[in-house]
């Protein structure tokens, strides 16, 4: 029996490879799926921004134009979305009121639409306001009614709504920039609302007023008056009122940065002879810790979002460059090797980035705004080719960056589209971007 | 007793046999079945990979401050190239004029004239090429398939343009987008459907506004026909990379 199976097992063999061979084949004629068919790759696709329409505002005439104008400028200044010229809308989508046909907006190349009818309600304003996006049907993406004291505030309450339906995040339209307005003879400190509204003149010191940062909180500004007759740290009230001295050390009071707790502030101070990197009390002024020691200069910190590190300028190795060290102070690192001119750098408030926008000076003696990875060392450029553009601050979201341009005035931009908007006309310098605004019942 | 156990032994591996042939028999019985069944294979399929040369120039300075720039675009259908045709290869020598032989004939030397005057007009022709090729292609006749699959890429991907704000640069290059599409006698493309998300619908959004914005690609050559009838797997690749 066992010379049987022998012999047999050979063939028992060559049955299962026959087998397995030719049904192989037969059971992908059988399935005939998609994953067979011939692959045709389409690769590199053009970049545009995401085309918005934003037709006609119904509701009071007065309050419409208003709207429509804050609505247009905030999604503008976004930087994710290419707003259509509505004098290319026909007459019939100008007339549909609150609804939408994705059919019709397709053919003006919408891929989104936001409407409002915007009325006076209860001494405010309230806006009844639709979000649609073309290929998620004719049903809106937000249906909301928002209320505020006036036009603009009620609108940017829809415009942040509408960044977080496409970022996950909400937008932080309402909130302010501190900067250091050029005013007869000197410089002031000021806010202005993030879309260039309004803005508030804060300071009344009548000597030069410089480097202004917001708390993290909103409520305070810290920054540098020559009032006493030496560079020392200031404190005003973001809401307005008298200002406080909190520190006056012989020689440099600049260039603070509040730590992310608001707890304290790291500036540069020149008392011991040197400019070195100091970490103050930001209640009383009271010092916690220097933080370099070295015979080069050290200014401009910049915390980042976990208070873990700080980055700073140096010009240690010769030229002005980026580093990083411990916010306890200790060996830095540096991060920014192209360039001969690299300043005053601000940490992305987004934890996920680890990243540092700076001013750089190319090799052309042009000023520009850039961004470093400080994981990876890369830089890249933000703006380039129009005048000379310095002094970068992020929007609390981390999303945008304002800016101070020779071209007069300040400007917003996205860095990841550089699509960038003028948000101010007039003469000022070193822009200090405020949290993003309480978030409103309901939300 | 033991011839009775050979006689035996040899009346099973008979039997063993028998089974064998049987089972073989019946096992190329359903294969044929199953191939009778299912429709003749076309075309074998493949991929068709679109090839891009990077630009000319002079790289920047090392320690310079880095210049935004945009990436080239190809204006002209992008190129295929058949690895096998290198474009760097020398071209074919061009003879030098020989000395004329005065033992030549008369009429020799006139027909000579002759051919080298055509010669000279052949010249000043343009140099050959396909209308649907590219400038920089370098094969005279692709494959029906490769040039007709080129077209769809072309075709579509001229009306493809992915948000910047809502898709960013670092996200493109690991997004692809698989959608099937079919393609008519006429160039119609119909009953496209997405068969693998990258898993952003922006990304996937911006595919489907394309195809729709492409509606019509030229129509298939006869050749491939039901090639293109049965359907092509789009893959929409944020960035080319392989």
């Amino acid at each position: 029996v066992r010379h049987d199976l022998q012999k047999a097992a050979p063939l028992f063999t060559s049955i299962i490879t026959l087998a397995s061979a030719l049904a192989a084949p037969a059971a992908a004629q059988q399935s005939g799926g998609d994953e067979d068919l011939p692959h045709i790759r389409i690769s590199d696709p053009g970049r545009d921004l995401f085309r918005m329409g934003l037709p006609k505002v119904e509701g009071d005439a007065d309050l419409a134009r208003e709207a429509l104008e804050t609505e247009n400028r905030d999604l503008d200044i976004m930087g994710i979305f290419r707003i259509l010229d509505p004098t290319s809308f026909p007459a019939q989508l100008q007339a549909e009121g609150l609804g939408f046909s994705s059919a019709l907006w397709s053919q003006v190349g919408a891929q989104g639409v936001a409407k409002l009818k915007v009325t006076r309600a209860g001494g405010g304003v309230q806006a009844e306001a639709r979000l649609y996006v073309s290929g998620r049907g004719d049903a809106p993406v937000i249906s909301r009614t928002y209320r505020a004291s006036d036009v603009r505030d009620t609108i940017h309450l829809f415009a942040n709504d509408i960044v977080e339906h496409f970022t996950g995040q909400r937008g932080v339209f309402g909130s302010r920039i501190a900067l250091a307005l050029t005013t007869r003879g000197n410089r002031e400190i000021a806010v202005i609302d993030m879309d260039g509204g309004r803005t508030n003149v804060l300071t009344k010191m009548g000597s030069d007023c410089l480097l202004p940062a917001f708390s993290p909180g909103g409520g305070e500004i810290a920054f540098t008056s020559y009032l006493r007759n030496n560079p020392d740290l200031w404190l005003v009230p973001a809401a307005g009122g008298r200002a406080r001295r909190i520190s006056r050390q012989p020689g440099l009071n600049t260039g603070a940065c509040w730590s992310p707790d608001g707890r304290s502030i790291a500036l540069t101070m020149s008392y011991e002879g040197n400019a070195e990197i100091y970490r103050i009390n930001a209640g009383d002024g009271g010092q916690q810790a220097k933080l370099t020691t070295h015979a080069a200069i050290d200014s401009s910190p910049s915390f980042s979002p976990d208070g873990s590190q700080i980055a700073f300028v140096s010009n240690r190795q010769g030229s002005p460059q980026i580093f990083v060290m411990p916010s306890s102070g200790g060996s830095a690192k540096r991060v920014t090797f192209q360039g001969k001119y690299n300043q005053t750098p601000r940490w992305n408030p987004r934890a996920d980035k680890a990243q540092i926008a700076f001013t750089g000076r190319d090799e052309r003696g042009v000023f520009d705004v850039f961004l470093v990875d400080v994981r990876t060392g890369k830089i890249d450029r933000v703006t380039q080719g129009k005048g000379s553009n310095q002094d970068p601050t992020w929007s609390p979201d981390g999303r945008l960056l304002a800016y101070t341009s020779t071209r007069g005035g300040l400007y917003v931009a996205n860095p990841e589209t550089r699509h960038e908007v003028e948000i101010w006309r007039g003469a000022g310098a070193s822009p200090s971007w405020g949290p993003a605004p309480a978030t409103p019942k309901g939300h | 007793v033991a011839r009775q156990g050979n006689r035996r032994t040899s009346r099973r591996s008979f039997a063993g046999l028998i089974i064998t042939l049987a089972l073989h028999a019946g096992i190329l019985g359903a294969v044929k079945i199953a191939h009778s069944k299912g429709e003749v294979p076309l075309e074998v399929p493949r991929d068709f990979v679109v090839a891009k040369m990077v630009k000319l120039g002079k790289p920047r300075e090392k320690f310079w401050l880095p210049r935004i720039t945009e990436p080239p675009r190809p204006k002209a259908p992008p190129a295929t190239i058949k690895i096998s045709d290198d474009p760097n290869a020398a071209k074919a020598p061009v003879e030098a004029p020989r000395p004329e032989n005065p033992e030549i004939s008369k009429d020799l030397r006139r027909a000579l004239d002759r051919a080298r005057k055509l010669e000279a007009l052949a010249d000043t022709e343009p140099e050959e090429g396909q209308a649907t090729g590219s400038e920089h292609g370098t094969a005279t006749e692709a494959s029906a398939g490769d040039a007709y699959a080129t077209a769809i890429s072309d075709a579509i991907r001229k009306n493809w343009s992915a948000p910047s704000g809502l898709v960013t640069d670092a996200e493109l290059g690991r997004l692809t987008a698989t959608f099937r599409v079919r393609v008519g006698e006429d160039g119609a493309i119909s009953d496209s459907k997405l068969i693998k998300s990258s898993g952003n619908n922006y990304y996937d959004d911006s595919c489907t506004a394309a195809i729709e914005a492409t509606h019509k690609v030229p129509p298939p050559p006869a050749a491939i026909r039901r090639l293109a009838a049965r359907g092509y797997a789009l893959e929409f690749a944020g960035k080319d990379m392989k």
